[in-house]
């Protein structure tokens, strides 16, 4: 059998997109709802919308806090956070009240600020994903395409070598993180059309 | 482009009739439902209707087309507590039905009402949707066909004969001075007012089976006559007011759209059971006549005098009208399976370039989300 992707079920979004796209490629996937079901799985998808500060108790509750950071620091499983997923890698947050993060990538999750009148936030639909450093997660997918979004805080204070793009909304944003195993997209895969695929795809094929 | 005096409408509103003072029927309409109207007198006309259907309660004795909204709800309680009738809720199921727009179907269920969930094929009704989409422009064409046949053919079904709709769409939001006095909803209002002239025979053009989309088959008018199906407005009988409808289904425990207004309205209580009525379909009747759902909703708070003309430009100017609404189109798009730029295409081809600015070679003008310049937005006049 081969790759089986492990996504984090614990009530934290819709993860129905995540599970069709990896289907609908042919990757093996399970859903985890308890620790355990991590041991069966050689990837780890965290997909996730809402508020910070619940999805971090919810962590802390379940114990996936520390089950996650086992199996990617200790037996090396890469792991891609989506959204409130990518979030959740940081050290620690702000929406909802202050709370902590996985720590898995060194930085803070804060609200963003509109840089220009015409902006909102929530930061909803398609926008340009410009490349600072070169990832296999980006490996067939050109610079500067269209990523669909749909979140009001962001990915801040990440040690530049470790940003592997940035969007240019609310002055710029940190779109997507990496630190060897660890990988975080602000913006959601499943729902990108082709080129999501193509990166769930890379992921699948680390 | 001409606004009403006294709400915020635009002339583009189609069947809409501005008056000599620059007022629309709308506006007109309203002033009789304060002033004009004997509603005690419709009240009693309504008894003596309902006396001849009233069951002993053992027997569903009318059917109430319900979407779970706050004004469903609040027909189904009128009819069982204040008029001591027993009825059949009916429920068209959207093709993609919110979590928010679930539980509101349940709470309906939890207020003590049995409701019959019609779900159509969703294989025919994803062509279906297509071709509202596609062809006619309005991505909810469907539904509204749905909503509209479904009670009906339960009622032929169960042999039910008495249906309560609610508001008469045309009497509160403008129309035809003709159907105002309606009372009755049949095939030909379905057909003028909710089908944009396509008829249900027309999709065979489109391949589509017929047999496969049975649900939005009107009944015959001789199953009509058979049970005697009779469609009331209960907006004709008694005084409709949307904002009590949704005060009273709050105050028992409905829920407001989670996320506050939703995407291009103004409040947060209207259109939240499908993915697509409350976005897609306002922005695409935006593009279209360049207004959307949050200038009705300011439009009936006007009307009914609890906000100003001032403060309605001011509100819809800070509103979300008129802004693609992002939110839910990755589920359109991978429902129709389509690309986000057929998507895009799409809704430049049926956008009104007379209301919108376009550049020299006539590409209309967006800013980086996608979002169109109006030529005449009110506050600027």
């Amino acid at each position: 059998m081969g790759t089986v992707a492990g996504i984090i079920d614990i009530g934290l979004g819709n993860i129905d997109s995540v599970r069709r796209a990896l289907t609908f490629m042919g990757f093996a996937n399970q859903l985890c709802a308890k620790i355990d079901d991590l041991e069966n799985v050689d990837r780890i998808i965290f997909p996730g919308v809402g508020n910070f500060y619940k999805a971090s108790e919810v962590l802390k509750e379940t114990r996936f806090n520390i089950a996650i950071k086992e199996h990617v620091l200790h037996l090396n499983k890469p792991i891609l956070g989506i959204c409130l997923g990518m979030q959740l890698l940081c050290d620690r947050g702000y929406e909802g009240g202050e709370a902590e993060g996985l720590k898995l990538i060194s930085g803070e999750v804060v609200k963003l600020e509109k840089g220009n009148s015409s902006e909102r936030v929530p930061h909803m639909g398609w926008n340009e994903v410009h490349f600072k450093n070169k990832s296999i997660l980006f490996k067939d997918i050109p610079d500067r395409m269209d990523f669909y979004f749909n979140h009001s805080y962001h990915f801040s204070k990440v040690e530049q070598n470790k940003v592997v793009s940035v969007t240019p909304y609310a002055n710029g944003f940190v779109s997507t993180v990496e630190d060897k195993n660890v990988f975080g997209v602000q913006f959601h895969p499943e729902k990108s059309q082709e080129l999501g695929l193509q990166l769930l795809k890379n992921f699948m094929e680390l | 482009m001409k606004y009403c005096k006294k709400c915020i409408i635009p002339i583009t509103r189609p069947e809409q009739v501005f008056n000599e003072e620059g007022v629309c029927d709308a506006c007109s309409s309203a002033e009789s439902k304060h002033t004009g109207i004997d509603w005690d007198a419709r009240r009693s006309e309504f008894e003596k209707i309902l006396e001849r259907y009233r069951g002993d309660g053992s027997i569903y004795d009318c059917i109430i087309p319900v979407s779970g909204g706050k004004d469903s709800v609040s027909q189904a309680l009128t009819m069982r507590d204040e008029f001591n009738m027993s009825p059949l809720c009916v429920n068209h199921l959207p093709c993609d039905l919110t979590e928010v727009g679930w539980k509101n179907l349940i709470f309906l269920r939890d207020l003590g009402f049995d409701v019959i969930h019609v779900g159509a094929n969703r294989k025919a009704y994803r062509e279906m949707t297509r071709i509202g989409f596609f062809k006619l422009g309005d991505c909810c064409w469907q539904e509204h066909i749905g909503i509209f046949t479904a009670p009906v053919r339960v009622a032929v079904q169960y042999r039910i004969p008495l249906l309560i709709w609610g508001e008469n769409s045309q009497f509160e939001y403008g129309g035809p001075a003709s159907k105002r006095e309606n009372n009755y909803l049949d095939r030909n209002w379905l057909e003028q007012f909710q089908m944009l002239g396509y008829r249900i025979s027309d999709v065979v053009l489109d391949g589509i089976n017929l047999n496969d989309v049975k649900t939005f088959h009107y009944p015959t008018d001789e199953e009509m006559k058979d049970v005697g199906v009779t469609g009331l407005f209960l907006g004709y009988y008694t005084k409709w007011d949307s904002k009590k409808n949704a005060n009273r289904a709050i105050s028992l425990g409905w829920n407001r759209n989670p996320d506050g207004p939703v995407e291009g309205a103004y409040n947060d209580i209207e259109n939240l059971d499908c993915k697509w009525i409350g976005g897609l379909h306002d922005y695409m009747k935006f593009i279209k006549f360049g207004f959307g759902r949050a200038t009705d909703q300011l439009c009936i708070e006007i009307r009914a005098g609890r906000m100003s003309r001032e403060e309605a430009i001011e509100n819809l100017k800070n509103s979300s009208e008129g802004e693609v609404p992002w939110k839910f189109v990755p589920d359109f798009l991978e429902y129709l399976n389509i690309s986000k730029e057929e998507f895009e295409a799409n809704l430049d081809k049926f956008t009104n370039r007379r209301l919108f600015f376009c550049d020299d070679s006539g590409r209309l003008i967006k800013d980086s989300q996608g979002n169109l310049k109006r030529r005449y937005p009110l506050w600027e006049l």
